[in-house]
Order: C-alpha cells, then structure tokens, then sequence
C-alpha cells in the first residue's frame, strides 16, 4: 500500500466549493535509470485518478508519462450533503489505491 | 533625461488603463500542432486566451515537478488537455471534470524536459475550444529524459 495524503478543509459548507488536495506517493526506484523505458520516457507508476462523490463522478484524469512521478493533485468539490468521497487512483500495473474520506457539509 | 512632449505621469495613467487584449493568436507547429491533430482539434479553431487561465511558475528549478494550475470559466467543460510540447511525450494530462465540481480549477505537478510554452487546451460543451500558453524557464530538465 502506497503512501497517499490527503487533504480537505476541517469546515466545509453545503453548496460552497471546497478543495482537496492530494499527493500520491510512487515507490522509490531501484536506481536513477529504473523510471525510464528503452526510449528514454518516464514510466509512470500512477496513469489515471477519478474522484467520485457518493458514486457521482466529481473529477477524473488520464495521467501520462509527463506527470511527476509522485502524483500531487488539487481539485475542487462540491457536496450539498454528508456523503464519502471516494478517490481512486489506477496502477500502471493493475490494480487501484482507493482513499475514502468523509465530507460532513454544514 | 526629460522628454519635451509627454510628461511621466499622462504616460504611466494611459499604460495602466490599457484594457487586456485577448489572448494573442498563438502560433501552433510541431509537436504542438501534432498532438493537437492526434486530439482530433484543429489548431485554427482553439480560441486562445478566453474564458481560461494556466498558471505555472516563470521559472522552474526542477523539471520534475513543475505545479501548474488550470482554472476555467463558467462555460461547461468536456475535457482538458494538458500539453508540453517539448516532451518526448507531448500529451501530459486529460482531465475531466464531472457534475458535482463546482468550480474548475485543477492543479496537478508535471514534468518538463527544457524550456518550452506549457499549454492547456479545453474542449467546452458547446463545441469551442478554448486555449492557454505559459511559458515556463527550466533549469533543470525533468529527469533528464523526459
């Protein structure tokens, strides 16, 4: 399980966007030429990460490999009432680190 | 040195009440007009500088992380592209945005090989295609490789 943080405002009100913010750890490398294919492109280790807020697509991105290998996303959501924010990042080699975060609107 | 015709302040109020032009007409070739095509967007059509903002620092010192941010307008919102056109691998990021956003803005840390104009190009709901550039200075380039 990879290092993810996460971050969204202690006080979040209904209707009003608020923003979260993420940063997406990528294990560390055997040696400094281990991120790079044959032709020189970094591989990355995360390739795409979708937001969905109480199953409601929020936001979604297709991650290429000119995203830093530690993946550091801030975002803005809306929630009209409590729900779980559900982020998902997918793996290059399969597989997705899920974070679920509660969002209590007031 | 005293100019005999224009004094200082008439010429510094007339440069601040200079209204912002839209976007200058942003010359695509190459890569960037390459990756555009691959998009299925025709470079004439991006209109350039409305309705969205890329922010990226003037100075990167480390090509491996550069923060950008993309904020849009009200107009609706398809998809994003995030594009670096001197990477060996032009196309960065597609970022779309779903129903319960609420505002567009995303910033993301992307990688840049050498000094080259960063540009977003945002496909709105109504069909219009929407453009931004921001010229980015890197030290060092992101990985060496990139």
């Amino acid at each position: 399980m990879a290092e993810i943080k996460t971050r969204i405002p202690d006080a979040v009100r209904a209707g009003e966007p608020f923003e979260v913010k993420t940063l997406a750890l990528a294990p560390p490398l055997a040696d400094a030429d281990a991120g790079f294919d044959a032709a020189g492109v970094p591989i990355p280790h995360y390739v795409g990460f979708e937001a969905r807020l109480d199953g409601r697509l929020v936001w979604r991105a297709d991650l290429g490999p000119g995203v830093s290998r530690n993946v550091a996303l801030n975002f803005f959501v809306t929630a009209e009432r409590p729900g779980t924010l559900v982020l998902r990042w997918s793996l290059r080699e399969g597989g997705a680190e899920e974070r679920n975060l509660p969002v209590l609107p007031r | 040195m005293s100019g005999p015709s224009l004094p200082r302040r008439t010429v510094l109020a007339g440069l601040a009440a200079t209204p912002f032009l839209p976007g200058p007409a942003v010359a695509v070739e190459g890569p960037l007009a390459a990756a555009l095509r691959d998009l299925g967007i025709a470079a004439e059509a991006v209109r350039w500088g409305e309705g969205i903002t890329l922010t990226a620092p003037l100075i990167a010192e480390d090509g491996a992380a550069v923060p950008v941010a993309i904020r849009l307008g009200a107009a609706a919102v398809r998809v994003v592209h995030l594009l670096a056109p001197a990477n060996r691998r032009v196309l960065v990021a597609s970022i779309t945005p779903g129903e319960a956003a609420g505002r567009f803005e995303f910033g993301l840390r992307i990688r840049l090989a050498k000094t080259q104009g960063v540009t977003a190009v945002a496909e709105q709901a109504d069909g219009r295609v929407v453009g931004a550039v921001a010229e980015v200075q890197v030290t060092v380039g992101g990985g060496c490789k990139t």
